[in-house]
């Protein structure tokens, strides 16, 4: 009896072997965990994409809870996403949403909103993606909750879905309420 | 007149080593940035194609945390303090030697105590068998014949039993270190041999060597032209840019390169020439543009070069310091058309 259970340690390894590849399996591993979760936002002031005149920084929010959308009207799956920003920002009038153009061309981008709709209360226009440097942003689209004190709480990277709104977004945005 | 070519190749000299933010340019124009570039971003993770480093990989985003860099190390940082940079945005996943810190206790120690504690089951294992002889109480051999034979050799295996242990305990470090002899780095265990940064004319003539044993690689032209630019010697740019002239020829921007270092070597008609193809060719390159407006203004027409000058300035963004450079340029050039 006693010379199974040690020939059950090796089978028992085993498992716990398996159990660690499998989950391994199911995660994302294009997923990087960002830094800055937890850290203030970085500061910038970038010119306005609808008019260059104008310029937005972070701090013109300062106090309100928001959004930041890292997009590109070249970006695929910023299409995939726009539909679900355009209903965020509608059922979400007290939340500020903001865009984020990420190397892109000027005509090109506003095309894109007059095309399928702006959901941006405004867009930063970053044409040479220096700011989206120091947001850490390697894969565009990547969206950004940003609370009152200017602390960056959640990021997701990839376009946000319905499901990422309702399971994620909107009870976070509650509790910062 | 000619102080004004200067004036205008001082320019682009100047401004193409801060590179224009719209083009991102692939290959440094100062050697020494990009030896420590290079070996910084050599053990960067790409974060898009996440099994390249950074120095390997094509990517845009890979193109852009390169420009970044050189803007720091020309900034005059240390490489711990761009290292630093990169991972407060992109975090520890950047680098492919991660700290030792709370979350990668398990990385560093992990194999060292699956290591001991798999050990310390053989050796427990192996004493256990060698004390009992080789067969267990429970399940005995229940032949007769056999049960003698196992006594008669019990001691004999005992001996062999710990033999073995120790034998396996002596190899297994053993092992690890010969594999590490063979494949690993031993040159990098003793700090005496972290080499000092090169020289530049060392560096330059030894790339000018390598490339003349093998004058198939355009970018490495490209290379050595940029370098002999900065090093202030244009004819040798000159030579350097005509090994690639049919790469040359497809690429107003080269064009450009090679048309600056061809006014620079004093070959106004031939700068001339190139830009012109490349004009032609409907290029929308600042530095193409600007060279036409700075060779328009050679040949006293101020019109047309504030005209190409003003198209530069649309690229570049009046605030940039290109930009601003370009508009003291049009308010030369527009002072002399009164």
């Amino acid at each position: 009896m006693k010379r199974f259970w040690w020939f059950l340690i090796p089978f028992l390894a085993f498992a716990v072997l398996v159990f660690f590849l499998a989950r391994g399996l199911t995660k994302d591993p294009s997923y990087v965990p960002s830094p800055l979760v937890g850290k203030p936002a970085p500061t910038f002031n970038l010119p306005q994409l609808h008019d260059a005149k104008q310029t937005f920084a972070p701090e013109d929010l300062k106090g309100r809870v928001w959004l930041l959308n890292v997009w590109a009207s070249w970006c695929v799956s910023c299409r995939a996403e726009h539909p679900v920003l355009v209903d965020f920002a509608r059922t979400h009038p007290d939340v500020p949403l903001i865009g984020l153009d990420y190397k892109d061309q000027r005509s090109d981008a506003l095309a894109w909103l007059k095309q399928h709709g702006n959901p941006y209360v405004l867009s930063a226009f970053d044409a040479d993606g220096r700011v989206g440097i120091d947001y850490g942003v390697y894969g565009v689209p990547e969206t950004y909750v940003i609370d009152q004190a200017g602390i960056i709480r959640y990021k997701h990277v990839g376009p946000v879905t319905s499901d990422v709104v309702q399971t994620l977004i909107d009870p976070l945005l509650k509790g910062l309420k | 007149m000619k102080g004004l070519v200067k004036y205008a190749v001082a320019f682009v000299l100047a401004s193409s080593s801060v590179a224009f933010a719209a083009e991102a340019q692939p290959l440094a124009q100062n050697p020494l940035v990009e030896t420590r570039l290079n070996a910084i971003s050599e053990n960067l993770r790409c974060l898009v194609c996440q099994n390249e480093s950074l120095a390997g990989s094509r990517s845009d985003l890979a193109e852009d945390l390169r420009r970044e860099v050189r803007h720091l190390i020309e900034a005059g940082k240390s490489d711990k303090e761009v290292i630093e940079f990169l991972v407060s945005r992109y975090g520890d996943y950047v680098l492919y030697d991660p700290p030792f810190k709370a979350t990668t206790v398990l990385l560093w120690v992990g194999p060292f105590v699956l290591l001991v504690g798999g050990l310390i089951g053989l050796v427990v294992f192996l004493r256990r068998r060698s004390r009992q002889g080789l067969v267990d109480e429970d399940d005995a051999l229940p032949l007769p014949a056999a049960t003698t034979a196992t006594s008669a050799t019990a001691s004999s295996s005992r001996v062999a039993g710990r033999w073995l242990v120790w034998l396996i305990i002596l190899l297994m470090p053993l092992g690890g270190g010969l594999v590490y002899w063979k494949v690993g780095n031993l040159a990098a265990l003793d700090p005496a041999n972290v080499k000092p940064a090169p020289d530049p004319n060392v560096m330059v003539a030894r790339l000018q060597a390598k490339l003349e044993a093998n004058p198939d690689d355009p970018a490495g032209w490209q290379l050595l032209a940029r370098a002999y630019m900065v090093m202030n010697r244009p004819d040798d740019a000159v030579k350097a840019f005509q090994r690639i002239l049919p790469q040359i020829k497809q690429q107003p921007p080269l064009m450009a390169d090679y048309a600056e270092a061809l006014a620079a070597a004093g070959d106004l008609n031939g700068a001339r020439t190139w830009i012109n193809n490349a004009l032609k060719q409907g290029s929308q390159d600042p530095k193409v543009l600007f060279m036409a407006g700075g060779l328009a203004f050679e040949s006293a027409n101020y019109k047309q070069a504030v005209q190409y000058w003003e198209r530069v300035i649309k690229i570049v963004g009046p605030d940039s310091q290109e930009g601003k450079f370009v508009q003291e340029s049009i308010a030369e050039a527009k002072a002399r058309l009164k």
